[in-house]
């Protein structure tokens, strides 16, 4: 067994009249390593070179790495028409029901397509697991987060609101998803 | 692998005419016993030198709705000293469903049976304070029984519903009570529910003779929110995001532990690589959840720089757990049978370069607090249990190495890949907040070593199993194969489907032992799915490590035993 | 349930009626006047005061909690938006921002919590679990705080992310500006419609 156990290293009892010597201490080296993170970020912001950890939002934004899960969003294909086909499988999957599909037929390449497809935002978990289900790549997780509103009813996002551009896609969440694909799990 | 079999015939001779059924399943020793011997049998359990079950870890009910007798009482079992566990069950009748209280055994059975008796209804004889524990005296009903409906709520009871509300002076039902020591009327202070230097919703009733708490009432519940209910609504694999707001603050090993009960319940086991990433993920999650304790306590001890690096540490460890899953807090990172994906390019570069800072700013805030005398002053020395009592109270983890004693299940039964990694256990010697404090900080810095060493072994290969019985066929797949559509189809909409059995897994968490308790029917639904949380266990000691101390002792004590209130109230 | 914040026009409305009364004088053009420029300016400014100096009073049960510390920390800093300084007392807080679950127990806490805060008063929920119930719909969980108290600005996610925080406070502002004598908040969906 490579693990083995280990006794912690108490700090030495703070009697006096060492102690007092050594609470002094302490509160000098307090105010350097307190001092220590000042000079430092200053020394960034004289440099032009900032090094402060805060982040300037709204100008300033993280980039977010591709796993990244925002809302859940429709993909909207070039025909300006989503890419789902209303199987119902996200709403099966979704552990708070928060989806709502009435599907519909109509003539198109695509016979089945969603006439109803409201997601509740204010039930939504964000887990992912509707993207994970979907078996079309239809409903993916975007990099949006920015979704609060004045009321209940502006937290429900229907169809004309969820459809995102594919385009916009492929920069941020589907590099995530298409990783799988060629992970040797698919061999 | 300890030897069930030998465990179970030394069982069956010790008390052959109490027990009416043993068996082992899946690694799991269970023992079926007549209900009016359970407290003749526990304590042939806990006394006998061969099995020494010191450590009862969880007790909890199963209603087989339709089938008489209909409530199967089930107890856990550890024994610190053989490193063996054991489930007992007892099957008692809805007409009288009464059972032997095993406090007198096990100091902390004390609330997890007060739990039983809320969710169930079930009656404990002998138990020194029956009420319930969750939920509130005028709740009608036993809500995790099955035939009480998940959504049937009950009226608010409160100033914002109808009815007066009367808040009701609570009061202490306490053997101990010790009268005031000048012969003054004691005085009643509520601390919480929402109280600024509790980060969490408790509730604690002390009785003040001065400063010197008397008594002591924790009352915990506050957040109940009905995981067991809703983990048993749903789909196995539904259950995952639930288990992520258990320990919110490590929420990949809630996942793990949650996914490797499932898991055993199949009886597979995730390839090779799988199984480092899920370390590497719980093991940035523990690092997460350490430092919000650390900078926790620092706040609430009013040290405000220190709460920021380790807020700032925070947020560095949560980089990684974003780039690995896209989500900081609520990680739903774990699948049954593998996890959501691999890692990421570059993660370990990012690694390395987010742990060193991380080291960087966990020494500033070490420097500042542990030479602090007022900090100091705080931890040391305070709040100190002896080991053996922790232990009747069901406490694990650090707060039970601090006292010395050595038990971590990554190295007492070691899961995943831990026995392949080369890591420190930290134990304390005396047991007080300060070596509390201090065991956290050794194992952050472990937690970062064991993931650096996994980052240097993961060999290649897939991180998920290839059975579409329980895992989702990679996307790619897919959309090219009608096969891969259907099973795709068929796992979601019906779950997976583990066969009939139940089984017991715990792995060690943050804060200590994490377990969970699945009983499955054969449908894609768990019919129980019981989380034996560390967290309701080691706030359990809080009212009697306080007593005695002073008011302003509750805030370190209650830091260093980290309760998170959704770990805690479930 | 009726959201009409107490509008500081009517503050500086019973000034004027005062004034009125002392000087004994009608002071009908001044009076429209002031509505018309000096009393709305007046508005306008204690608003602009307001919405920069809010005092949070953070009611944090459950997960959110978390990136409740995120935002308040280092890296997000709510303190550039004026509402740094938690105010563990109700009764100096002008912003309740309800962070996690609301079960049934801890609801009439809340809703004391909030009848004992000062007008004017604005309540933020916090994630999903206090806008709707979230991934909670059973027995102990309370479905939206909407039901108890009356909620200005709901945040989504489970938890949400700090910069959706920090867009919702930046949202709450611009409401908080609006909201003079008691008119009407043009209501926006959270993709920025109009509803």
């Amino acid at each position: 067994m490579a693990t083995r156990t280990v006794t912690v290293q108490r700090p030495a009892p703070m009697d006096a009249p060492q102690g007092v010597v050594r609470s002094g201490a302490a509160v000098l080296k307090g105010m350097w390593i307190a001092s220590r993170h000042f000079w430092r970020n200053f020394w960034g912001f004289v440099r032009g070179k900032p090094t402060v950890f805060t982040v300037q939002y709204p100008e300033e934004r993280l980039q977010q790495p591709p796993a990244f899960r925002g809302m859940p969003v429709l993909v909207q294909m070039e025909n300006g028409k989503e890419r789902c086909v209303a199987c119902g499988l996200c709403e099966w999957a979704c552990p708070t029901d928060c989806i709502t599909i009435y599907p519909a037929e109509t003539d198109d390449e695509i016979e089945r397509y969603p006439r109803v497809f409201d997601i509740d935002m204010s039930r939504c978990m964000f887990c992912g697991l509707c993207e994970e289900a979907c078996p079309e790549e239809a409903i993916v997780m975007s990099h949006r987060v920015e979704i609060a509103a004045f009321s209940r009813r502006g937290t429900v996002w229907h169809k004309e609101d969820l459809l995102v551009p594919l385009r916009e896609l492929e920069t941020t969440r589907f590099p995530h998803i298409r990783r799988t694909y060629e992970s040797p799990a698919a061999e | 692998m300890p030897n069930n079999d030998r465990l179970l015939s030394i069982i069956r001779g010790r008390c052959a005419e109490a027990v009416i059924r043993t068996d082992d399943y899946r690694g799991d020793a269970t023992v079926v016993i007549r209900p009016e011997r359970l407290l003749e049998i526990a304590r042939v359990l806990r006394d006998d030198r061969e099995l020494a079950f010191d450590l009862l870890l969880d007790v909890t009910c199963v209603d087989y709705l339709g089938q008489q007798p209909r409530f199967e009482l089930v107890y856990h079992f550890y024994s610190t000293r053989h490193r063996h566990r054991l489930r007992l069950k007892a099957r008692v009748p809805e007409s009288d469903p009464t059972i032997d209280s095993l406090v007198p055994l096990w100091v902390g059975a004390n609330w997890l049976e007060r739990e039983t008796y809320d969710m169930y209804g079930i009656c404990f004889r002998g138990h020194p304070d029956l009420r319930r524990i969750y939920l509130y005296e005028e709740f009608e009903g036993h809500p995790l029984r099955k035939d009480y409906p998940k959504e049937k709520r009950q009226p608010l009871i409160g100033p914002g519903s109808k009815g007066t509300y009367k808040p009701r002076p609570p009061e202490i039902p306490h053997a101990h009570r010790v009268e005031g020591m000048l012969g003054a009327e004691l005085m009643r202070v509520q601390l919480g529910p929402s109280h600024p230097a509790t980060h969490g919703t408790v509730r604690i009733v002390l009785d003040l003779d001065g400063e010197t708490i008397v008594n002591a009432d924790v009352e915990i519940g506050y957040l109940h929110r009905g995981f067991e209910k809703e983990c048993e609504s749903g789909f196995y694999y539904q259950a995952i995001p639930y288990t992520d707001r258990l320990n919110y603050s490590s929420a990949i090993l809630c996942n793990v532990g949650y996914c490797m009960a499932v898991e055993k319940l199949f009886g597979v086991e995730v390839p090779l690589r799988g199984q480092f990433v899920r370390v590497i993920g719980g093991e940035i999650s523990r690092i997460a959840d350490h430092l919000l304790c650390i900078g926790a306590t620092a706040l609430e001890l009013n040290a405000f720089t220190p709460f920021l690096y380790a807020l700032e540490a925070r947020e560095l460890a949560w980089d990684l757990i974003n780039a690995l899953c896209g989500a900081r807090v609520t990680s739903n990172f774990v699948r049954i049978g593998g996890v959501s994906a691999d890692l990421p390019e570059g993660f370990a570069e990012l690694c390395q370069q987010n742990f060193k800072r991380i080291l960087e700013l966990v020494a500033d805030a070490e420097g500042m607090l542990l030479e602090n005398p007022v900090f100091r002053a705080r931890m040391e020395g305070v709040s100190i249990m002896s080991p053996e009592r922790l232990i009747a109270y069901g406490v694990t983890g650090p707060l039970l190495r601090a006292a010395g004693v050595d038990l971590d299940l990554r190295r007492a039964e070691p899961y995943l890949i831990y026995d392949q990694l080369d890591f420190d256990v930290p134990l304390g010697s005396q047991g007080d907040n300060l070596d509390r404090f201090l065991v956290r900080l050794t194992e952050l810095r472990q937690s970062i070593r064991i993931v650096e060493q996994c980052l240097r072994l993961i060999p290649p290969g897939p991180v998920d199993v290839d059975d579409p019985a329980l895992r989702l066929p990679p996307k790619g797949r897919v959309f090219n194969r009608m096969e891969d559509m259907i099973n795709q189809f068929k796992l979601v909409t019906e779950g997976p489907k583990p066969p009939p059995g139940e089984v017991y897994f715990a792995i060690e968490s943050a804060n200590g032992e994490l377990g969970y308790y699945l009983v499955s029917d054969g449908t894609g639904k768990p019919y129980k799915c019981r989380a034996r949380t560390p967290s309701f266990s080691n706030t359990q000691p809080l009212a009697e490590m306080v007593r005695g101390r002073l008011l302003a002792d509750i805030v370190p004590t209650f830091d260093m035993i980290n309760m998170i209130g959704g770990e805690c109230d479930r | 349930m009726e959201m009409v914040t107490k509008a500081p026009g009517s503050v500086a409305g019973g000034f004027l009626a005062r004034l009125r009364a002392a000087t004994g004088q009608p002071l009908a053009d001044a009076e429209a006047f002031g509505e018309s420029f000096l009393l709305t300016k007046l508005a306008d400014a204690v608003q602009w005061a307001r919405k920069y100096s809010f005092f949070p009073y953070p009611f944090v049960t459950a997960c959110c909690g978390m990136e409740y510390m995120s935002t308040a920390g280092p890296r997000f800093d709510i303190d550039r938006f004026g509402a740094a300084l938690p105010r563990f007392t109700p009764r100096q807080a002008d912003l309740l921002m309800v962070v996690g679950t609301i079960t049934h127990r801890i609801a009439p806490i809340l809703r004391r919590v909030w009848e004992q805060m000062a007008e004017p008063k604005w309540v933020v929920s916090f994630g999903a679990c206090t806008s709707s119930g979230g991934p909670y719909n059973n027995y102990a969980v309370v479905q939206g705080i909407d039901t108890i108290i009356p909620v200005h600005l709901y945040i989504p996610g489970c938890p949400p992310r700090p910069e959706a925080v920090l867009d919702g406070l930046i949202k709450l502002q611009e409401r908080v500006q609006r909201e003079r004598g008691g008119q009407r908040i043009p209501e926006r969906h959270g993709s920025g419609r109009p509803l």
